[in-house]
């Protein structure tokens, strides 16, 4: 894809009206605003002063004691199922299913 | 049908086809028809509130519902050709699969929905003909091969894309092993005719929820399965299966589509059992049907290990 601005817009020779230019014209920030942002900064410079010239601190770790446990073997016992007593009772004979055609 | 990229004016001038405006705006502009929205539409547009509909079970049915969506129809035959035609209407994507060709016998007596125009084709692309035909916005994709040769990895792949998948073949071996493959994948539905066609069933699978299909049949394997070939049957007998079976099929799809509950039929039971004549046990005075629980057998290689 090309990168001519010209040819993106469709346009095979340079634009005949001239462009126009603009002056930006800047407004002066308010005393407010600059000292509100002044004292954000000094208190942000205090902050991290502080954190430079605290002491170091030891932290005590204590070793983890491992205590074994005893593993034995559990005994389940064979769940015997049964159908259930109000299941309903089927008229149609499964083995009539059996022999089909399609 | 394929549309031409240059139309002829009446001024003999070509002209390129281009969208039509209209079509496309109204198409963006259709009214939602969702369901659960609180209302139904009849056919002339007027919007009735759902009271009027009280146990309509039919309630919010809208084939855009289901345009484009899969479902896949193992078996192109006499059960697998009916349920085609019963599901072209709700404009599905079938997959069709059946290696096997038209002949002569299948057209007789409404057998099949094949003609007798159709006889020597392969019976997928026969019903291609037949369904797309009649009913425009169903499409089916011909699968001209062996079940048994298709290997588990595409079936699979064809499987999770399905919303619902419908057995209606009678090899034994086959049917166990799809119904296997899909139980844990997607809803199976295995449709099948007894002898002479005085009856027939239709089991549903659903994955987890129901027992498998082997559970379903109490069978332990393909070997307890019998095929019957060349069955005399009544062909009004086959498609009033075929009917309930795509019902069935519709409901599964509407529920997994919408996330609405099936209201119509109990979904605890999952054998369908029809009987075309009186039957001794289950409708004595005439024709009727039976929905009947299964239950997981303990120690099934399928229900157990999922």
């Amino acid at each position: 894809m090309s990168g001519n601005s010209l040819v993106l817009a469709g346009q095979k020779s340079r634009f005949s009206t001239p462009a126009i230019g603009q002056t930006v014209v800047r407004m002066p920030p308010s005393p407010m605003v600059l000292q509100t942002l002044m004292q954000t900064l000094a208190n942000l410079n205090a902050k991290v002063d502080a954190l430079a010239t605290r002491p170091v601190q030891v932290v005590e770790v204590r070793p983890v004691e491992v205590s074994p446990v005893e593993v034995r073997h559990v005994e389940v016992k064979q769940v015997e199922v049964k159908p259930k007593e109000n299941a309903p009772q089927q008229k149609v004979d499964r083995k009539s299913l059996w022999d089909i055609f399609d | 049908m394929k549309h031409k990229k240059w139309i002829k004016m009446p001024n003999g001038k070509l002209v390129r086809r281009r969208p039509d405006r209209l079509s496309l705006f109204l198409a963006e502009n259709e009214p939602l028809l969702s369901m659960g929205t609180g209302s139904v539409y009849s056919l002339d547009g007027i919007e009735q509130t759902q009271n009027q509909h009280q146990g309509d079970h039919t309630r919010g049915y809208d084939n855009r519902n289901f345009a484009g969506c899969e479902v896949t129809i193992m078996g192109a035959g006499s059960v697998g050709s009916h349920l085609a035609r019963a599901l072209g209407a709700a404009g599905l994507l079938m997959n069709s699969i059946d290696y096997k060709k038209v002949q002569l016998k299948h057209t007789l007596g409404n057998r099949t929905i094949y003609d007798s125009t159709l006889v020597g084709q392969k019976k997928v692309f026969a019903l291609k003909k037949k369904v797309e035909h009649d009913f425009p916005g169903a499409k089916v994709d011909p699968y001209p091969y062996n079940v048994g040769e298709i290997p588990n990895v595409e079936l699979k792949s064809m499987f999770a894309r399905s919303l619902v998948v419908v057995l209606a073949i009678d090899d034994p071996v086959q049917i166990v092993r799809i119904s296997d493959l899909a139980y844990p994948i997607v809803e199976l539905i295995q449709v099948a005719m007894h002898a002479g066609g005085l009856s027939g069933h239709i089991a549903v699978c659903v994955p987890f929820a129901a027992p498998c299909l082997r559970c379903t049949l109490n069978i332990s394997g393909s070997q307890d399965i019998r095929r019957l070939d060349s069955e005399p049957a009544n062909s009004l007998d086959i498609v009033t299966v075929v009917q309930q079976a795509a019902r069935i099929a519709i409901d599964i799809m509407c529920s997994k589509i919408t996330g609405q509950h099936i209201t119509r039929w109990d979904t605890s039971k999952n054998l369908i059992y029809i009987a075309n004549t009186k039957h001794e046990k289950i409708s004595p005075d005439g024709p009727g049907i039976r929905f009947e629980s299964s239950q997981k057998r303990p120690g099934c290689p399928i229900c157990n290990s999922h």
